[in-house]
């Protein structure tokens, strides 16, 4: 950064940072709002129309969440399918795309299948359909194998592998390596910063995935914890369009501090992901692997 | 060439691994062990939901000597569920919804379920199910479902805070003009004593939510009143509706309302009445209602509030001299038959075995161990419930030992009809939740009810354009209320109305209505 910075420089920055801040504080608030709500009573929930501080810290939202057998199984459930699915579609789409970077037989014709998907989505029937057909249903890796691959992380993946530089698979080559020793000890340990990345994206997706869940599963034991959570939470929204259900129906919903609990007990698992994997992207990618 | 044979090779072995896993459908109408197999899909508000493993589906399989496969979803993400099955062909015996809805209808006319009238006379407990129910659940003459009772007086009513009425030395109100009164004074006269402006005279939701209409001739989605061509017409366009709204206006410009009532959803309103800071709102009875948190908690408005006193607001006096709330539907729940058992009579016996035997109604003061059905449908004493103070009292287990929790929740049976509701404030665990359930089912057994007509009959215009012209009337009408649009105006919003599809909604309901015979009629369901 150059040090000499005029007064109109300054103010600029000064602006930026402002901006800047604003902008972060509207993402921070609702969480803060989120951790907050959870920790309060009832009673002075209800009492304030906007709880900043409660007077009163209580654990009975957590004490009942963790105590809920059915939460912390489904968030067990959840982080055992998102740990397998991460990395069966890690290895999937890594080892399609590698190959359909090179120049192999069929390639055109591969890729012309894996853009197809990308344009045009088969609808939720028909893959049920497939689902049910395959055996998959009531399975756990119906929430993993289809969809294993992302054909849109996968061109990006084959962009990148593309841009590897030839000279070291030639190198390889020429000292006696296969194809599977190329791709793996030459081309995944050169590509940890996309495969963290794409690591990342899979992990909150296969996180977030509840209507898949929802579909295929039949088992509540089997169910993932945004099933479970939107249980808790989306009786408290009030924005339901139908409310003649709500009317009917005898069930106290859960109080909104539970809500909110429970919302932080499922995010903050993968909000942690996030700074272990940082320092990959900000590592350059190819540094000092070839010398031009 | 070679190249394109090894490319057709691994295009075929890809193909041929894929077709080999889909060879293991079963069929699940086979008899195992010599039982009958019975498939059941069905929504639940239990929690935890009921899973394969749990007693209570033991406990049904030896009674009534099946292979009972259920499968439950909770309700608010059933419907998704349920259209996706359908559509793939994937049908269990029983299908369960909340409504004899637009998708019941759709599926009856495409066959996918068992017309059950033949049947029907032969069980104890259907026998007791009101006409205007089974109209419901009738389409083109078959009937398809069947419903579970509900008390058709049920649903949210107005509440209103009698200490401030009290202290402001004020009347009940009884027809909007004094309605008008009441809600200026507890908006404006500082009710709750706290030297604050912070109180607000009618609760509104956005959406015109729970409907401010005291009664059927006012009611928004009631069809009532009659055009000047004898015509039977929906209820936001009505002369009541007028009435209603200009009311609503008047207290809006008197600041009487919450400003912000318009984007306000219905459940900031309850947590606003909990608090007290709102005069008159909504609240249904129910077992434990008047104490449940994110509803209306009675224990928490009087903590902060130690005098407050709720009433329940009996129908104003129409100009046309009736007095009454709307009847609700008069059940709630249907189980519907798959089609495909139309050869298999013996399963369909079996099925229907279960729900009459499961829907029977036990009187609160039977409602202990000693009653060896109400043991068994509640998993027995110590399992599913406990007594306390002689009042059954659900376990944190209840949807793991019960049969019930697989089948109803218990609202009652066929035969009493509307004075189960009395059981609700015997079986309601807080002091609070009995004294709120008493008053409101005092003033309900009291009460008329009109029973609209147009739930009797399905109207495939009006299943197509309702959901539109009700949101363009909520709009229209939330504007009017919001001073955004004059109230002089009303005729014109009526023309828009019919023009959008109001014209041809009302012909085809009077005419079915017509066709079927069937009118709106005034009922004292409890009396």
């Amino acid at each position: 950064m150059q040090q000499n910075n005029t007064k109109s420089e300054k103010a600029v920055n000064l602006v930026n940072y402002v901006l800047l801040i604003i902008i972060a504080l509207t993402m921070i608030f609702p969480f803060y709002y989120m951790f907050v709500v959870s920790f309060a009573t009832y009673e002075e929930f209800v009492q304030s129309d906007l709880l900043l501080f409660p007077k009163t810290w209580v654990l009975d939202a957590y004490e009942y969440i963790l105590g809920s057998k059915e939460f912390v199984r489904s968030l067990g459930v959840t982080i055992y399918v998102t740990i397998v699915g991460t990395f069966v579609s890690l290895l999937l789409t890594s080892m399609m795309a590698y190959a359909l970077s090179r120049n192999i037989l069929g390639q055109r014709v591969y890729l012309f299948l894996v853009l197809f998907t990308f344009v045009f989505g088969a609808g939720m029937i028909p893959t049920y359909m497939v689902v049910q057909a395959t055996g998959l249903m009531d399975s756990l890796w119906s929430l993993i194998i289809p969809t294993a691959i992302s054909s849109f992380n996968l061109i990006v993946m084959r962009q990148f592998f593309m841009n590897l530089p030839h000279d070291l698979t030639e190198a390889a080559i020429i000292d006696g390596a296969n194809d599977l020793q190329i791709f793996g000890k030459i081309i995944l340990p050169l590509s940890k910063p996309a495969l963290a990345a794409f690591g990342l994206f899979y992990a909150v997706g296969i996180w977030n995935s509840y209507f898949t869940a929802l579909l295929y599963l039949n088992d509540p034991a089997k169910w993932t914890v945004q099933v479970i959570l939107r249980q808790l939470v989306i009786l408290n929204q009030g924005n339901m369009l139908d409310v003649g259900m709500q009317a009917t129906m005898d069930n106290p919903p859960p109080a909104e501090t539970i809500g909110m609990a429970a919302i932080l007990i499922a995010t903050i698992p993968i909000l942690l992901v996030y700074p272990f994997l940082q320092k990959h992207f900000a590592k350059g990618v190819m540094l000092g692997s070839v010398k031009e | 060439m070679k190249r394109i044979i090894a490319l057709c090779c691994s295009t075929i072995l890809l193909l041929g691994v894929l077709a080999a896993c889909s060879s293991n459908e079963s069929s699940s109408n086979e008899k195992k062990d010599g039982k009958l197999t019975i498939s059941w899909f069905d929504g639940t508000w239990e929690n935890p939901v009921p899973e394969p493993g749990f007693e209570n589906i033991k406990m049904v399989n030896e009674k009534f000597d099946i292979d009972f496969k259920p499968q439950y979803i909770p309700f608010d993400l059933y419907t998704d569920k349920l259209a996706v099955k359908m559509s793939s062909g994937d049908l269990p015996d029983v299908i369960g919804d909340e409504t004899a809805g637009v998708n019941f209808v759709k599926w009856s006319k495409q066959g996918a379920f068992l017309p059950l009238n033949d049947y029907i006379d032969k069980y104890e407990s259907l026998k007791a199910i009101p006409q205007s129910v089974w109209d419901t659940v009738t389409v083109e003459g078959d009937i398809y479902a069947i419903p579970l009772f509900f008390p058709a007086s049920g649903g949210k009513k107005p509440i209103i805070r009698q200490d401030w009425l009290d202290k402001l030395g004020l009347e009940m109100p009884t027809n909007f003009e004094e309605l008008k009164e009441v809600a200026i004074a507890f908006a404006t006269q500082d009710p709750d004593g706290n030297g604050k402006d912070d109180t607000i005279g009618l609760g509104l939701a956005k959406g015109l939510v729970y409907d401010p209409s005291f009664g059927a001739y006012w009611s928004n989605n009631t069809w009532y009143h009659k055009n000047d061509e004898g015509k039977l017409i929906p209820g936001q366009i009505s002369e009541g509706s007028k009435e209603k709204i200009s009311a609503l206006k008047e207290l809006s410009d008197a600041g009487a309302l919450d400003k912000d009532w318009a984007v306000k959803p219905y459940n900031e309103v309850f947590k606003d009445f909990t608090a007290g800071k709102v005069g008159i709102w909504y609240e249904q009875p129910g077992k434990d209602k008047g104490a449940q948190p994110a509803n209306f908690d009675y224990a928490t408005l009087k903590k902060s509030n130690p005098d407050a006193k709720i009433a329940a607001m009996p129908a104003f006096v129409a100009p046309d001299g009736t007095q009454g709330y709307v009847a609700g539907s008069g059940y709630y729940r249907v189980w519907m038959l798959n089609a495909k058992l139309k050869d298999n009579p013996e399963k369909v016996e079996k099925i229907l075995e279960m729900i009459d035997y499961i829907t029977q109604y036990v009187p609160a003061d039977e409602q202990n161990p000693d009653n060896e059905y109400f043991d068994w449908t509640m998993g027995g004493e110590g399992k599913g419930y406990t007594m306390v103070d002689g009042a059954p009292e659900l376990t944190e287990d209840y949807s793991q030992y019960a049969p019930q929790a697989l089948f109803n929740q218990k609202q009652g049976g066929w035969i009493e009809g509307e004075k189960s509701m009395l059981d609700y404030a015997i079986q309601s665990k807080a002091p609070e939740a009995k004294e709120f359930n008493t008053l409101m089912v005092e003033m309900l057994l009291e009460s008329n009810f009109y029973l609209s007509p147009v739930g009797r009959i399905h109207s495939e215009v009006y299943n197509d354009k309702i959901a539109e012209l009700n949101e363009f009337a909520t709009n229209e009408l939330t504007k009017m209320v919001a001073g955004q649009r004059p109230i002089s105006e009303w005729d014109k919003f009526v023309e828009e109305y019919m023009a959008k599809g109001g014209a041809d909604v009302v012909n085809d309901v009077n005419q079915l209505l017509t066709e079927a015979n069937i009118e709106g009629e005034w009922v004292s369901p409890s009396k």
